[in-house]
């Protein structure tokens, strides 16, 4: 039982585009229920997608339009029912909920994970001062993940999908929780790694972000309408009701970077 | 890097995951006398002849099926809510590299360690608390540990297939409570039936260890066979919560 090479899964295979580094093509989902009287629902219908070398691709949709199912068919967490998803290199991934182990500090996360990445004790050691310099939370290495904040787990969170400098980051809504100042740290982080060659897709509900895609994707009703940055072509052009909120956030982000680097979503005392 | 280091590495993180909850270690110290003692006194009201057929007293009796019922439960809801809080974890775990094989290694060994904790305490527990001196203590502590690694293991297919703290180890506590009235031999019920119930063996193998001194090894490969069941059972539930994205 190898979950890791399963199939199409991590790891992947080669596929015909040697700048590609994912690619799904026509992939369908549909959660069915086993009880009576409930119905099944039905999530991707041919979603399409690519995401190529030093490429920042967005996901964007409304709540519940199978954004976080995409992506974990993407990272291949979730089976899917039709469809072919391609992969190449290795796979970083960032789930919306941190699926890590809350009695563990985080050093001995950084260890644990290291260690399924198959990196040496050094490795672990410079990708560990690295990210927790850049992310900021180097003061909090000793403790448990569950003594964290919201803001600092999900630093974690991404920590772990970055810390082996994989070819393909996908990251589902990272910056939950994040303060102004590494919301600003984390897309410095993601161009620098875009000029390393990795490719990253990133879900996220703050349209004002659109500019920092090369590339937006938005999923509605089961399939992917891309968008090229600067070409309105094939997205709605009718403000959602997530849209009218995204807004209204990326309003309040503005808002408060705009002050003197005071801290948006900060207040965040990190709990005994 | 090698099977055996990342295997140890997924031990020493669970290992330190379950020792770092301080109400756990209390309720490990504390539930195994508390059971033994209310046990052997509600059984100690009853006279010793003509209500059950028993071999010792039947507060000693009583205090031997406390003894077998908090290891059980014990170990049932430990693995159960090791399950519950590393099901996630566990399948990241995987994809970012860890081999199936060796996620299991590790959580079963961190099962295993529980048990035999809980198993030390409640021996520990019944030796102090049985009015007459324990002659095959070891019998005794081997007859709880098989009982709490089955348990252990029951607690690793409830967490996998009901992976809901309340009503997981509300399950887990009414079955470890009826299969241990089952187990006792207290109430006559045709051992056609009993030996089926798995803590059947386990009890015998404790009652005769404290009782008569001795090993019973008639009930020990019966035992062994119902540890040898559950752990099946359990690496086929684990393996599939683990491939189901750990949200079976």
């Amino acid at each position: 039982m190898d979950i890791a090479s399963k199939g199409d899964d991590a790891g992947g295979t080669a596929n015909s585009s040697g700048d590609t580094v994912v690619s799904a093509n026509s992939v369908e989902k549909t959660y069915d229920s086993v009880l009576p009287f409930t119905r099944s629902v039905e999530v991707l219908d041919g979603a399409t997608l690519h995401v190529e070398r030093g490429q920042v691709v967005g996901i964007m949709g409304e709540n519940g339009s199978g954004k976080s199912t995409l992506m974990g068919i993407l990272a291949g967490v979730l089976d899917h029912d039709a469809g072919e998803v391609e992969r190449a290199g290795s796979i970083g991934w960032c789930p919306q909920e941190p699926r890590l182990y809350d009695r563990l500090t985080v050093d001995e996360t950084f260890q644990l994970f290291g260690t399924a990445y198959g990196m040496s004790d050094d490795e672990i050691v410079e990708a560990r001062a690295w990210l927790t310099e850049v992310l900021d939370f180097e003061r909090f290495r000793d403790r448990q993940i569950r003594h964290l904040s919201g803001g600092n787990r999900q630093k974690v969170n991404l920590s772990v999908a970055l810390m082996h400098e994989p070819d393909l980051l996908l990251l589902d809504e990272p910056y939950t929780g994040f303060d102004w100042e590494t919301f600003l740290a984390f897309w410095d982080l993601t161009e620098e790694l875009r000029t390393r060659g990795v490719g990253v897709a990133i879900i996220s509900h703050i349209i004002n972000e659109r500019d920092r895609f090369d590339v937006v994707y938005e999923l509605h009703e089961g399939h992917l309408h891309r968008q090229e940055i600067g070409d309105d072509d094939g997205l709605s052009s009718e403000p959602t009701d997530d849209d009218v909120a995204c807004e209204r956030t990326a309003s309040f982000i503005d808002e408060a970077g705009a002050g003197s680097g005071q801290r948006a979503t900060a207040g965040q005392e990190e709990s005994e | 890097m090698s099977t055996v280091h990342r295997t140890l590495a997924g031990i020493q993180a669970s290992t330190r995951s379950f020792v770092r909850e301080p109400f756990t270690v209390v309720l490990l110290v504390v539930l195994p006398a508390l059971s033994i003692q209310i046990y052997g006194i509600g059984m100690g009201q009853f006279p010793d002849v003509g209500v059950f057929a028993v071999s010792g007293s039947v507060a000693t009796v009583g205090r031997i099926t406390g003894a077998v019922f908090a290891t059980g439960a014990l170990a049932g809801v430990l693995g159960l809510f090791q399950m519950i809080s590393a099901r996630h974890a566990d399948r990241r775990l995987a994809i970012c590299g860890f081999r199936g094989v060796e996620l299991v290694t590790a959580r079963f060994a961190t099962v295993a360690v529980a048990s035999a904790v809980v198993s030390v305490v409640a021996t520990l527990s019944l030796i102090v608390l049985v009015d007459d001196p324990i002659r095959a203590p070891l019998a005794a502590f081997g007859g709880l540990a098989i009982a709490g690694a089955i348990y252990g293991l029951l607690g690793i297919v409830v967490g996998s297939v009901l992976p809901k703290e309340l009503e997981g180890s509300l399950l887990l506590v009414i079955l470890a409570d009826v299969d241990n009235v089952f187990a006792s031999g207290l109430f006559g019920i045709e051992d056609s039936i009993t030996q089926f119930a798995p803590l059947a063996h386990p009890h015998a193998i404790v009652t005769e260890a404290v009782v008569e001194g001795a090993l019973a090894t008639g009930h020990l490969v019966p035992a062994l066979g119902h540890l040898s069941l559950f752990a099946i059972l359990s690496v086929a539930a684990y393996t599939y919560q683990l491939e189901s994205g750990g949200d079976a």
